[in-house]
């Protein structure tokens, strides 16, 4: 009986069909255009194993492309499995690129895809691109032969180098289905044949309304994060120029109600030191007064960033939910209402601790 | 009744801490960070100390009720309602404990089905189940107690692994602080009976414990232990989720799994998940313990038999049972009738107990 119970509980458990790595086309990234209205194109990008020619330099791999047009992600599917000779997976997604055009129009529905999808996971990343990426997903534009592996990289590497704020599938979601706050995607455009990171875009819902520089996204992202190791261009009179480096950012909210209207503080705390200066010498005066540029140019640049996304109606900074956390029984339509009036102070704290080891 | 049980088949009074929460952190704590945020929004993390709480005061009185009655269920039913409706109300509570069973293994085989093996069909998984229970059960309560240990090791180390999401909080989700009604705290409170259940299992596996009188301060222990890991379990997931994000997820604990990202495996639910499986088995060899005991006593059936009878049962019934919908419902189903069962029944039983004793002394 003993030994029956044992053999049988191993025979319930091989009934699957079984999906062997070999046989499966593992879809790295997606690209999504606009068509018309009701449809929208997809372009999925698969690493194409050559086998080993002896050397790991990655030239044994390349990218293929598959592409369906259909209105929902369902006939798309099932258009792309009549196209391809392996069963198609998604469980390696890294990137899914949407068009401009799309993300203009709304992307909810597409992203609603992926945040359903048990196989995909959350530090996915997304991103609008400027252009078609079909387009860009088959003709592969990039130092790297897989075309996949370098966006994702490069989406990385901007974030870790504190060029725009830290994204992915999860922030994305959180900040779209968070009350007083808006969504944001890293913003990609080709540039002379090379793709790259070119700021921010920014969302009203789950549509696109405007797009950052990387000049904007640096001083956006020290509005939402802390964070350390960033660098920062200061201008100076007579055609100068400061380099800030390892630049850490805190920033800090208060909220105070006058007649029914909330009124932000906003509190900045960067520190860094300077790297390059193109005049010399490089004293402690000098040093005094780039940090007192330094303050006075991140505090001018802050408040135009946030009348941009006031005349904008839109929120990314996430002002709103810093009123909602402080008030009770807080409405959302109120401030909907009230946010392009909102006055927003701005206080900028900068400390440069020091000018390099050259004197 | 009590006396009969052979001193070998007990276990001390220390155990009463692992098969509390045994029993307790089954499939609940999967999803319900999403149904307790429904009433009381954010502040409803109150709602899991009120009913932790509300559960260890219930401890205390099933381990009254028991002293007074000698430890037996069935007998305490019977003199304080007589032949046929204590039996009844006997032969209720157990279908109802036996229930467990079913809602626990389905409802882990429907998380398997979505998120790891989509084409395996239900039969398989719950026969592989309810042949490993058969083996578990069979051998008697000392092995359950042993598997409710694993159980409980293994839930403590995958909620140990939510220090991983840290990456992605925002604490200020809190606030602002109990900005809500009493009545919603009290809605939430309800809620999250489902995740407090099992502590009626104690009316029959009393006897088997050595030492009864000194084991209340384990079980309540257990009971906190719970308490603990759900407070931090719905913690994490207020202070990572949006509102409007939580009530999109189905699972909030697998999706905050799939943030985690280890330099050898890059989704951690998919180690995470299968391990839970033995949780799965402690809480279902628990209930069918328990509840084929219970019908043994009642009825004066053969425990083997009966066993293989519920087997069957579960089985025929995991296959029934096929969408969403359906196991939704069964598991509110559920959680009302254990939130009657327990939390004012039992309240209710103690009271004509004490009037009795009153009156005949």
């Amino acid at each position: 009986m003993k030994k029956l119970v044992i053999l049988l509980t191993f025979l319930t458990s091989a009934c699957v069909q079984q999906e062997i790595v070999d046989e499966l086309l593992l879809i790295h990234a997606t690209g999504i255009d606009y068509v018309d209205e009701l449809n929208f194109r997809a372009t999925v990008s698969v690493p194409i194993y050559k086998g080993d020619n002896g050397n790991n330099s990655g030239e044994g791999v390349t990218s293929e492309t598959i592409t369906a047009v259909g209105r929902t992600a369902k006939n798309i599917r099932a258009e792309m499995d009549s196209k391809s000779p392996k069963l198609i997976n998604n469980s390696k997604l890294a990137v899914v690129l949407f068009n401009n055009e799309m993300a203009k129009k709304g992307i909810i529905e597409q992203g609603d895809t992926f945040y359903r999808d048990p196989l995909v996971g959350q530090r996915l990343y997304l991103g609008v691109f400027e252009g078609s990426t079909n387009q860009l997903l088959e003709n592969q534009p990039s130092l790297q032969p897989e075309i996949s592996k370098y966006l994702s990289e490069l989406i990385e590497q901007n974030i870790n180098n504190h060029n725009i704020p830290k994204s992915n599938m999860h922030v994305f979601v959180y900040r779209l289905y968070q009350e007083g706050m808006e969504t944001y995607l890293p913003y990609l455009k080709k540039v002379n044949d090379q793709v790259q990171v070119t700021g921010v875009a920014i969302f009203k819902n789950d549509k696109m309304v405007s797009a950052l520089s990387l000049e904007e996204s640096i001083i956006f992202k020290m509005l939402i994060e802390n964070f350390q190791g960033g660098t920062y261009e200061v201008a100076l009179p007579d055609k100068e120029f400061a380099s800030i480096r390892n630049l850490s950012a805190q920033s800090s909210y208060q909220v105070e109600m006058r007649k029914g209207m909330p009124e932000i503080t906003l509190n900045l705390r960067t520190k860094g030191y300077v790297n390059e200066y193109s005049g010399i010498p490089l004293d402690q005066k000098k040093i005094n007064e780039i940090n007192h540029l330094l303050e006075e140019e991140l505090t001018v640049e802050i408040s135009k960033l946030i009348k941009k996304f006031q005349d904008l109606e839109t929120d990314p900074v996430g002002l709103g939910f810093q009123v909602k956390t402080r008030t009770r029984g807080w409405d959302e339509q109120k401030w909907t209402d009230q946010y392009p009036n909102v006055k927003v102070h701005v206080n900028v704290d900068t400390i440069i601790t020091h000018g390099g080891v050259s004197d | 009744m009590a006396n009969l049980i052979p001193e070998r088949s007990k276990v001390s009074p220390f155990f009463l801490f692992f098969l509390i929460p045994g029993m307790q952190v089954g499939v609940g704590v999967f999803g319900f960070p999403r149904y307790l945020a429904d009433e009381a929004g954010f502040d409803s993390w109150l709602a899991v100390i009120i009913t932790g709480i509300s559960t260890s005061v219930i401890i205390w009185l099933v381990f009254i009720i028991l002293k007074r009655g000698g430890g037996d269920i069935i007998e305490i039913h019977r003199n304080t309602f007589g032949k046929w409706i204590g039996g009844f109300i006997s032969f209720l509570m157990f279908l109802y404990l036996f229930s467990f069973s079913l809602v626990i293994l389905r409802t882990y085989t429907e998380v398997i089905q979505i998120w790891i093996f989509p084409d395996l069909s239900t039969w398989s998984i719950t026969l592989a189940y309810c042949i490993l229970a058969y083996y578990a059960v069979i051998k008697g309560f000392r092995v359950v107690t042993g598997l409710s240990i694993f159980a409980v090791i293994i839930s403590f180390l995958a909620f140990s692994s939510l220090i991983g999401p840290l990456e992605y909080i925002e604490v200020r989700n809190l606030l602002p602080l109990l900005d809500h009604s009493i009545s919603e705290y009290l809605t939430s409170a309800k809620t999250m009976v489902l995740g407090f259940l099992g502590v009626k299992m104690l009316f029959i596996y009393y006897p088997f414990i050595k030492k009864p009188d000194k084991a209340v301060k384990w079980a309540i222990g257990g009971n906190v232990f719970t308490l603990v890991v759900y407070l931090f379990v719905v913690l994490a997931a207020f202070v990572f989720y949006s509102p409007g994000q939580l009530q999109k997820t189905v699972w909030p604990l697998f999706t905050m799994w799939q943030i985690i990202e280890l330099p050898f495996i890059e989704r951690f639910e998919y180690l995470a998940i299968p391990a839970w499986g033995a949780v799965i088995l402690s809480g279902v060899c628990l209930a069918l313990w328990v509840s084929s005991r219970g019908f043994r006593l009642l009825f004066s059936f053969n425990q083997k038999q009966t066993l293989i009878v519920l087997l069957l049962i579960v089985f025929s019934l995991s296959v029934i049972f096929q969408t969403r919908e359906a196991i939704d419902r069964m598991n509110t189903v559920t959680a009302e009738i254990g939130f009657y069962f327990t939390y004012i029944y039992i309240p209710i039983l103690w009271l004509i107990q004490s009037i009795r004793k009153k009156g005949s002394s």
